[in-house]
């Protein structure tokens, strides 16, 4: 069978804890997302999105023009057609879901970084952990794994916590046995959790100061999902963040709009 | 009548106790799990190394803390810090002795002192668990080794596997994808020693190597990082023996127990 549909593109964003993807219409518009676990086997993982994304949208993989790979595992990506860092992915994708974005919060699951964009998507200055886990979505996931919660329901119990306990550690590890320690002291597993969201929440905020805090901030990647997180931040801010559905595929929305760079024969954008 | 001192290291992975004379003779040794109640770890220990020496506790003369947790120790006459007692108990084993190098649970130890014992320079690992026994237990943990079998996984290792990723949960990450790809377990259990004595020796190398040098810790006790430390260093390190590694500090606090007595100072 053969597709006869204009030309797609699709940008996949193969991140350390997710793999995302995004099929994009030649009008720029979301025709479908996908997600899955990357899992241990990035290659399995860039694959099967792919084939979930194309599924979902009932297309054969003749019908996308070009796809475009970002995330730590972009290279791996064996069907990729350009390779695009994650740094300019999540400024174009957060700019294209709201225009007015002049700064981008990504908090993944073992990076955070904060990005200073120009109002056509383009990366003026970025901040990020380069070397430690310290205040990324790993710290929640290590946090979840040893008070044995699944991940998901994290939120929604931080935001019962009244009387938040202070993580003083910063690394990772340490963190881990912090919390086992306010377990042993009996402290109530929201007001750990919660303490948690903060000490990230105050982490990032360090980072987004290094780039300037020029509104309005968009908050993308998988942890954008987590409301508390979402909640904390405003309030060290004192401001709204902006924050949607779609901010998890930002990554992979800007993947799809290089993509989509190529098929409408634009000059490929100076990257960093 | 002799008198007794006993020294409680109340560290983040272990504490350990140790009893010794004015003669800094160790009488008993004991050593359990911290946890998280570090008070009454340091209260079952004291009391094991007590029972071992056939002593009871007024018999002794001084109780000195020192670790993480030192001010924890209910019984103590004094805490004092680690660097202080880890430098007084390098000096008793190895009397040249002129720095300290400690790979211990989660920090990392470096203190040059001179011949009065007078600490000149000090650096810790601070915030970060790179290269610590915390990092070593958790590579343990997901490759199924025993911390018992390490040291006999990593000799059989000929082309350790190089670990780049500094922090010890992006290390985690990379040791997985390594075990992913049929890297032999003994090379990534010996590339992962070989991150802690880099490490460790990054820290010493701030504080500047200073003859002697005494090694210390619970990491060291896996011999092959031991080896390798001393390969590494290129020149002749102390290590102490009959088990003393992970109770220098300890030792130190009870032999500043025996020369000050219960004497409380800040």
């Amino acid at each position: 069978m053969t597709c006869f549909h204009p030309p797609f593109t699709a940008g996949i964003d193969v991140g350390s804890t997710q793999t995302k993807a995004v099929l994009l219409d030649v009008s720029a518009r979301i025709a479908g997302t996908a997600i899955i676990d990357t899992g241990f086997d990035v290659d399995a993982a860039a694959h099967n999105v792919y084939a979930r994304l194309l599924a979902g949208a009932g297309l054969c993989a003749d019908a996308i023009h070009t796809v475009a790979g970002t995330g730590y595992g972009r290279f791996r990506i064996a069907f990729g057609d350009l390779q695009v860092t994650e740094i300019s992915c999540h400024a174009r994708g957060a700019v294209h879901l709201f225009p007015a974005t002049r700064t981008v919060l990504d908090m993944g699951g073992q990076d955070t970084k904060a990005i200073r964009v120009a109002a056509d998507g383009g990366v003026i200055d970025f901040s990020m952990n380069d070397k430690c886990a310290a205040g990324t979505g790993r710290f929640l996931s290590a946090a979840a794994a040893v008070l044995e919660m699944p991940l998901d329901g994290l939120a929604a119990v931080a935001a019962t916590g009244c009387n938040p306990v202070t993580i003083s550690t910063t690394c990772t590890v340490f963190a881990e046995t912090e919390i086992l320690a306010w377990v042993a002291r009996g402290k109530a597993i929201n007001d750990i959790l919660l303490g948690a969201h903060q000490a990230i929440a105050s982490r990032s905020l360090a980072l987004l100061k290094r780039v300037g805090l020029q509104p309005a901030i968009t908050f993308t990647g998988g942890v954008s999902r987590n409301s508390c997180m979402v909640d904390q931040l405003e309030r060290l801010l004192g401001s709204r963040l902006q924050v949607g559905e779609q901010t998890p595929f930002a990554g992979a929305l800007g993947a799809a709009l290089f993509a989509r760079d190529r098929l409408m024969g634009l000059q490929q954008a100076v990257l960093p | 009548m002799k008198r007794f001192a006993a020294g409680i290291d109340l560290g983040a992975a272990c504490t350990k106790v140790i009893i010794i004379d004015a003669d800094g003779e160790v009488l008993a040794r004991s050593q359990e799990k911290t946890g998280f109640q570090p008070d009454l770890a340091a209260a079952r220990c004291l009391a094991g190394a007590l029972e071992a020496a056939g002593l009871a506790q007024d018999d002794l003369s001084a109780i000195v803390s020192t670790g993480f947790a030192r001010h924890l120790a209910s019984m103590r006459h004094r805490a004092v810090t680690e660097l202080t007692a880890a430098t007084h108990g390098a000096r008793l084993l190895f009397p040249a002795a002129g720095s300290v190098l400690d790979l211990g649970g989660q920090t990392i130890k470096a203190c040059r002192f001179d011949e009065q014992g007078r600490i000149l320079a000090f650096r810790l690992n601070e915030k970060c668990a790179s290269g610590t026994g915390a990092f070593l237990e958790r590579t343990a943990r997901i490759m199924g080794v025993g911390l018992d079998q390490v040291d006999e996984l990593a000799r059989q290792s000929l082309h350790p596997a190089p670990i780049s990723s500094v922090c010890a949960v992006f290390a985690e990450s990379e040791i997985i994808s390594q075990l992913m790809q049929a890297v032999p377990p003994q090379d990534i259990m010996q590339g992962a020693l070989v991150a802690c004595v880099d490490r460790a020796l990054q820290i010493l190398r701030q504080v500047g190597l200073q003859d002697e040098l005494v090694l210390a810790g619970g990491v060291l006790r896996f011999s092959t990082a031991a080896e390798l430390l001393q390969q590494k260093l290129g020149c002749q390190a102390r290590l102490p023996v009959d088990g003393m590694l992970q109770f220098v500090a300890a030792l130190g606090a009870a032999r500043i127990g025996i020369r000050f007595g219960k004497e409380v100072s800040s």
